[in-house]
């Protein structure tokens, strides 16, 4: 099979290259400087550029935020034990994240778990990354290099107001370092057991006086996972990814070009659907992923505090399945504008325009028709911020109205309220309507689900609408000590017309030969019901060299069909996520330099997957001899051998266990 | 064609395929003088209170306190802080750093008012309660009065830190410094976010 799209990926790397290699030739560095010493230098000028850093940050978010929010900081990332995104999800109190193979994540929020999960919105710096194939997201292809990591803020609950559809039960905002932020190089390089071998690089320099740049690479490469026989499976797999960052900032104005080039190699064992003895056919197959991005931001913050944000991106995208080939090309352009604060308003409006280019290649098991669709997706949304006691009381109502070629307009509003009795006490309340739109593939898609002597039941998406949600939230944050901080929140979830799975009337089909019966398995939105739980963090510095966070989920779901539903298949959704998780993270900072992160991790089974709970326990072992150099070891998973997380669903890939394993890794920063 | 490196069946080979492209990158992203340039750092991280701290020693530097205001040529500038020190250690620390020719600071610490009148910088630790009351005991004396609070402009004070896009800005009331009878720099003014005439 020839792959056009690889080859054209790396002549984009050759050229970035070159341009890069040109960039990085007139570097010029500036020398190190003690911490304290180095503010006290500072001019007046610059002082006003000196960003906070993000643990100052967070609490000042954090304390008046009106929704269930979790922060992961640079220092998070890097005393944790995960070498990717889905890995530094699995801490995240109400994210339930499981493996199904060594590439193949089902990341979701408050319930409703599977590779295809849909109702997560998931953004890299404010660029879009779910597919809109199944309206989820490829997890093993959206990876970001971590050292380059700012925040990842992640939203439990619905943020349709402000971010837009398939914000149903979470937002999950990826935003990366400025590139003043990232001067200097940095290498890491590192290999074990299951992470076999990763390596990243990174460069920064100046740009003219008032710009800066980096340049990145990373390359990483992942072992086989076993079967539940303990059989090698075959799902190891390859990443590759180099980008480049661009800010400049100048009077009020700041503007970010930014892009990314990837590939990715994964395999797979899939189960399809045959006509043959025994009806499901077991065979090794490899896809490929391939895609870039460019982005450009503007900002500009005018005299009378008001603030301009135009932000333009391009993101292509190429993945070569067995079972599907998709190609696609997505334009975004999108507007928000702070008006001037008044005495108690803080008015924020924005628009968003996204056209979507989409050609597929299907095959009998899965194909989308028609093969090649344009689709537009407009928004616009009004958020007001509105101080109701000064200081004490702060209520957020928002909506967004979208358009979009499936089902037309779709108004998402959200009020919220804080109050905050004083600095350590904060207490909120939501009330939100969120929809979910729907796929490529619920709307003129077909998958061939399972395979009988003569009888092929295949998912038919048709006359599928939007999946609806009432939320209604509750928190409570407590600052009780310095050292000591709880958040909980609460939920309740009304869901309603979400997707069923309707059998239909067997037909006589030829195509593919032999003859045989089909059974239509139509989407519809016969199921509805309700989601409850409660999730809980607590930080705690014990002591000045140690600190811990406890993190607990509770969800429970109660979904029902309708009763003139025929759907034999969504069943068992409910039992499919978790019903408790928790986590304890442990950072113990020791004598010379040394850090022993412990994390205990456990996850309770998934009954309708036949799937038992687990606990495991990962450990790390740093060295930082000094601010630049860092030696760390890492176990993980280390209570078992291997145990399974996830089975799959529809037509998919042999689900494989996680295995013990062990890596090391050094970072050096020069 | 295709490149036979990035599909071969082979794990190895796509692996030494994707090694020769990651080490041809590597290649491109650093240039022999790269490796002799000096050394940088990663951008420094500050806690709000240190960056607010770097501020108030451009303060002294930049406002111009009338000759009464000291007793000597070498007696001390008296920097106060009203209701705790959200500092720590670093105020003391960035005096320390900070160029000798200037005259010694000292740092006075205290919940009463009364006890911090002779002070020469007054900072009011962010609370619940409104200043209003306390800023009007220090009419006319010169005292630089800095907050951190909404509305410390309009209550009475001179300079108040406000919170920016993540970054530590300021605000002046020029018309109170000038009750005060305070002279304050055009740098500081036109680094100012704000300005009250």
């Amino acid at each position: 099979m020839v792959r056009p799209s690889f080859r054209l990926c790396h002549g984009y790397v050759v050229v970035a290259m070159t341009c890069l290699y040109a960039a990085t030739g007139s570097a010029v560095a500036e020398a190190p400087k003690s911490s304290l010493a180095q503010l006290a230098d500072m001019s007046l000028e610059d002082l006003v550029d000196v960003e906070i850093s993000s643990v100052s940050k967070r609490t000042e978010k954090r304390r008046d935020a009106a929704a269930a929010v979790h922060v992961i900081t640079p220092e998070m990332i890097r005393r944790s034990t995960a070498t990717s995104i889905p890995g530094l999800l699995r801490t995240v109190p109400g994210i339930h994240v499981a493996r199904l193979d060594a590439n193949k994540w089902s990341v979701s929020s408050r319930g409703f778990s599977g590779r295809y999960a849909n109702s997560l919105l998931v953004l890299i710096d404010g660029r879009s990354v779910y597919t809109p194939f199944f309206s989820g997201v490829y997890w093993e292809t959206r990876d970001v290099m971590l050292e380059n990591v700012e925040r990842i803020e992640i939203i439990r609950g619905s943020g349709g107001s402000l971010w837009g559809a398939n914000a149903v039960n979470g937002v999950i905002n990826i935003v990366t370092k400025a590139a003043s932020d990232t001067q200097g190089g940095m290498v890491t390089i590192g290999g074990g057991t299951e992470e076999e071998f990763f390596t990243s690089l990174r460069y920064g320099g100046t740009v003219g006086e008032d710009g800066h740049y980096r340049v990145y690479g990373e390359f990483s490469e992942h072992d086989d996972g076993a079967f539940e026989s303990g059989d090698r499976a075959n799902d190891a797999w390859l990443s590759a990814r180099i980008g480049t960052r661009f800010d400049w900032e100048w009077d009020d104005s700041h503007l970010t070009l930014q892009g990314d080039l990837f590939g990715v190699d994964t395999s797979q064992t899939y189960a399809t659907p045959s006509f043959q003895f025994p009806y499901t056919r077991i065979h090794d197959e490899d896809s490929y992923f391939s895609g870039g991005n460019l982005l450009g931001r503007w900002r500009k913050r005018f005299a009378n505090d008001a603030e301009l944000t135009l932000q333009g991106y391009y993101d292509r995208s190429e993945s070569n399945i067995f079972t599907i080939d998709e190609d696609r090309n997505t334009f975004d352009l999108e507007v928000q504008y702070q008006l001037p604060p008044r005495q108690r308003h803080e008015i924020l409006v924005g628009a968003g325009l996204r056209y979507i280019d989409d050609r597929t290649d299907g095959t009998d098991f899965v194909s989308v028709s028609p093969e090649s669709q344009r689709r537009r997706l407009l928004n616009v949304f009004i958020q007001d911020r509105i101080t109701l006691i000064e200081n004490r009381l702060l209520l957020t109502a928002g909506t967004k109205l979208e358009y979009n070629d499936f089902t037309g307009i779709e108004i998402q509003p959200s009020l919220r309220l804080a109050w905050t009795p004083n600095d350590q006490h904060t207490v909120w309340a939501a009330i939100s309507r969120a929809v979910r739109t729907p796929s490529l593939v619920e709307d003129g898609g077909r998958v061939a689900s399972q395979g009988y002597p003569r009888i092929l039941v295949a998912l038919v998406g048709e006359d599928f609408e939007s999946e609806e949600l009432l939320s209604f939230e509750l928190g409570y944050r407590v600052q009780a000590t310095d050292s000591l901080l709880l958040d909980i929140a609460a939920f309740y979830n009304r869901y309603e017309k979400l997707r069923s799975i309707e059998l239909g009337f067997p037909l006589l089909e030829s195509n593919p030969l032999p003859l045989h019966f089909l059974v239509p398995a139509r989407t519809r939105n016969n199921l509805s019901g309700i989601t409850y739980g409660i999730e809980a963090t607590l930080d705690w510095r014990l002591k000045p060299w140690w600190s811990m966070k406890f993190n607990y989920a509770f969800l429970e779901m109660d979904l029902r069909l309708d009763a003139a539903s025929v759907d034999l298949i969504s069943a068992g959704i409910d039992d499919s996520s978790p019903e408790q998780q928790a986590s304890i993270i442990n950072h113990f900072d020791l004598p010379r330099n040394t850090e022993l992160d412990v994390i205990f991790r456990y996850v309770d089974e998934l009954p309708s997957l036949g799937v038992d709970d687990y606990l495991t326990l990962d450990v790390r072992l740093g060295w930082r001899p000094t601010d630049d150099l860092e030696v760390s070891i890492v176990g993980h998973d280390l209570l078992d051998t291997a145990h399974g997380e996830f089975e799959s669903m529809f037509v998919g890939t042999l689900p494989t266990d996680v295995q013990r394993g062990v890596y090391g890794k050094l970072t050096w920063k020069f | 064609m295709e490149i036979l490196g990035a599909t071969s069946k082979r794990p190895w080979v796509r692996a030494g395929y994707w090694a020769t492209i990651f080490l041809l990158c590597l290649g491109g992203l650093l240039p022999p003088p790269l490796y002799s340039a000096e050394e940088t750092n990663e951008a420094q991280q500050y806690s709000e209170h240190e960056i607010k701290a770097a501020y108030l020693l451009n303060f002294i530097k930049y406002v111009e306190w009338p000759n009464d205001a000291f007793e000597s040529d070498d007696s001390p500038f008296r920097l106060g802080l009203l209701g705790g020190n959200p500092f720590g250690e670093a105020l003391a620390e960035l005096i320390a750093a900070t160029a000798p020719d200037q005259r010694k600071i000292t740092i006075q610490q205290s919940d009463d008012i009364a006890d911090l009148k002779t002070c020469h910088l007054l900072f009011f630790v962010k609370n619940e309660t409104e200043h209003r009351a306390t800023l009007s005991q220090l009419a006319k004396l010169p005292v630089l009065t800095v907050g951190e609070q909404q509305a410390f402009t309009e209550m009475g004070g001179i300079i108040n830190f406000l919170l920016v896009d993540s970054k530590v800005r300021f605000e002046i009331s020029t018309k109170t410094a000038k009750k005060h009878d305070l002279k304050i720099s055009s740098r500081l003014l036109k680094v100012s976010h704000k300005v009250y005439k």
